[in-house]
């Protein structure tokens, strides 16, 4: 793959072999997921692949042509360093066309020990500019660059044509507002980090208190509160639900916003989201900006979500590339594919602002 | 333990403005007994106020002081203007604290010492060992990481080890500028407004919890990060220097109480409780005992 290719390449994420086989049968070139473990930064319970799912996984999409890769992007310490350099290996004995990794001790084992591997820059190294970017190619001669949310189209632009390195931009999905890979706010706060543990304000520390209004708790730590005719009036969807309905709507609401980046916090005006207004990334509409200022990959979030999720954003996404790289000048977004992105995300707003303007 | 500990100061935090950072540095530091001096800003490129010749007096006056004088670079930066012009602003300290991997690409036939700085996302032994195919004189231990893997760096690396031990904790950075939207700005248009609040903004839970200071495009800690009870574990764990970030009315206090506690003049536990004052929303030190940063636990 290079910066002279056609269209977008699409990759998709699979929490599990049925979420992979949903991917690779709407329409993904590339399917992403992790090992069971701490070496990938989506180590939630109950999703990501043993060796043996994974390697039923990558036999599943050779039949398809579809590449695979394996994400090994946490900051391993210690111990886990070894346990790192082990799901690399893995990743090569099952036959995985490349791994996603951002530690420079993975990055030169992989250089080292598994040159066939394809090595993609995971967004976790934050490389955000050129410097950066040429500094990973030269060292350890990365085949792909994931780029942080922080870059707009303007500056995408410019880094593209000082580097030869093909790039790769998430296009839909949950938005993170910090630098990947320079966010400890969930590290601070629960001591389970993203950059190690792979986790950011999971639900076993959520706790609820109701009162006059509905407390959310991140280990200890108030995140937001609501009284019940306030989740009516902040909700998009809510204002129909009758009073009793609300509380425990309320709760599976406060649930999805619970990172810190997305809490309420009080400042001299108040209360209000004062880091994050919760919104979710869907860049349907700038796929022409993003092709002209060379990014060449569209990265699907969503390693933790179900298989309906996949199967529906890669089945809109797939047509979206198909459409732009047929009929570039006359490239539009109808209704139906941004109603299908907003069913994923019922109670939010799309934004593209990461990427136009700061 | 006099012998083994050195003291850094780290970065100005917050936007002092130029004038109070040149007295600073020219002026006051004059007085404080740290060994090495980092200068720079490593958040916002708009928040650059020392000129070249600014920055060339600092380490002139650093020099006469008899102390090190290192230029620490900026963390995130997504525009060419903000990465050039690294051996300018450096020529005239002893090194360069590298905070963005990418100015090692420029920092390859210098003769300036390299400080491999806190925000490399150095986690582990062999990540730092790589490192010295650039030969560097210190890594400054990644703020979350605890004391055994700080320690397993500092034996495994070969690379000496400087641990924060005071100061606000840097927790995130965004592409945001918090403060320009706290006053309903962008960033592209924030006016420089972080330069009116020189010590951030707290920002409090829905319960009235002090948790957070927003400064910039970061997010620190509103409590105070402090290894005060903890400096005679770090000397026995071969780190080499422990780093102060400064404050605006108070550094060469708390320098001093850090000084005394090395060199054995005060018991840590004494010292810990004469920093209580410059730590107005409370003291914490989880991260360096593999807990939720905020919590505080006593040595």
């Amino acid at each position: 793959m290079t910066k002279k290719a056609k269209k977008f390449m699409l990759h998709v994420p699979a929490g599990n072999l049925e979420c992979l086989k949903a991917a690779a049968d709407s329409g993904a070139d590339v399917v992403y997921w992790g090992f069971n473990s701490p070496s990938n930064l989506r180590n939630f319970p109950g999703i990501n692949f043993s060796c043996e799912e994974a390697f039923s996984g990558v036999d599943y999409l050779q039949r398809k042509g579809i590449k695979s890769l394996i994400t090994i992007n946490s900051y391993p310490q210690k111990d886990q360093l070894a346990l790192c350099f082990e799901a690399i290996d893995q990743a090569h004995a099952i036959g995985a066309d490349g791994v996603v990794l951002s530690d420079l001790a993975l990055l030169e084992y992989c250089k080292n020990n598994h040159p066939q591997l394809e090595i993609y820059l995971s967004v976790q190294a934050g490389a955000c500019n050129t410097e950066a970017i040429n500094f990973y190619v030269n060292e350890f001669a990365v085949d792909w660059v994931i780029l942080p949310r922080v870059v707009t189209v303007d500056e995408i632009a410019r880094i593209s044509k000082s580097t030869d390195v093909p790039l790769e931009a998430f296009a839909f999905g949950s938005l993170c507002i910090n630098c990947e890979g320079k966010c400890q706010l969930s590290s601070y706060i629960t001591g389970e980090s993203t950059n190690t543990i792979g986790t950011c304000s999971t639900h076993k520390f959520l706790s609820f208190h109701q009162a006059d209004k509905i407390y959310a708790r991140i280990n200890g730590k108030a995140i937001n509160c609501f009284a019940p005719d306030e989740i009516k009036q902040d909700a998009h969807f809510a204002g129909g639900l009758p009073q009793e309905e609300l509380h425990q709507w309320g709760n599976h609401f406060l649930i999805n916003r619970r990172q810190l980046c997305k809490a309420r916090y009080l400042l001299h005006d108040g209360k209000s989201y004062r880091l994050n207004n919760y919104v979710y990334l869907n860049t349907l509409e700038l796929l022409p900006q993003l092709w002209q200022a060379g990014i060449r990959a569209l990265k699907i979030e969503g390693r933790q979500r179900n298989a309906g999720y996949v199967g529906e954003v890669t089945k809109v996404f797939a047509a979206a590339v198909r459409a732009f790289r047929d009929h570039p000048d006359n490239y539009t977004v109808p209704d139906s594919w941004m109603d299908a992105c907003r069913r994923q995300f019922p109670e939010i707003v799309p934004s593209t602002t990461c990427y136009l303007g700061k | 333990m006099s012998d083994k500990l050195s003291i850094s100061l780290g970065t100005a935090p917050y936007n002092w403005g130029r004038k109070r950072l040149l007295e600073f540095y020219l002026d006051e530091l004059a007085d404080v007994s740290a060994d090495e001096v980092y200068v720079g800003n490593n958040i916002c490129h708009q928040r650059e106020i020392l000129t070249n010749e600014d920055l060339k007096n600092i380490a002139q006056a650093l020099n006469r002081q008899g102390k090190k004088g290192y230029f620490s670079t900026l963390t995130l930066c997504t525009k060419a203007e903000e990465v050039d012009g690294l051996n300018e602003k450096c020529r005239y300290f002893d090194g360069v604290e590298v905070n963005m991997i990418g100015f090692l690409n420029q920092l390859k036939d210098t003769d300036k010492e390299i400080v491999l700085g806190p925000y490399l996302n150095l986690y582990n032994w062999k990540s730092a060992a790589y490192m010295q195919k650039f030969h560097p004189v210190k890594l400054v231990a990644s703020f979350e990481i605890p004391l055994d893997s700080i320690a397993d760096i500092a034996d495994k690396s070969g690379i000496p080890v400087e641990v924060m031990a005071w100061g606000n904790i840097s927790t995130a950075l965004s592409w945001r500028c918090y403060t320009a939207r706290a006053v309903n700005r962008s960033r592209e248009n924030c006016g420089k407004i972080c330069f009116e609040y020189p010590e951030g903004m707290l920002l409090k839970s829905v319960e009235n919890e002090d948790l957070f200071r927003i400064d910039g495009l970061q997010v620190l800690s509103a409590k105070t990060h402090s290894l005060i009870e903890y400096l005679p574990l770090l000397a026995e764990k071969q780190i080499s220097s422990i780093r102060i970030y400064p404050s605006m009315e108070n550094t060469g206090k708390i320098v001093d109480v850090f000084r005394q506690v090395i060199a054995a003049h005060l018991t840590a536990k004494t010292g810990g409780e004469q920093l209580v004052s410059y730590a107005p929303h409370g003291v914490c030190n989880g991260w360096f005992l593999g807990k939720p940063g905020w919590e505080y636990v006593a040595a």
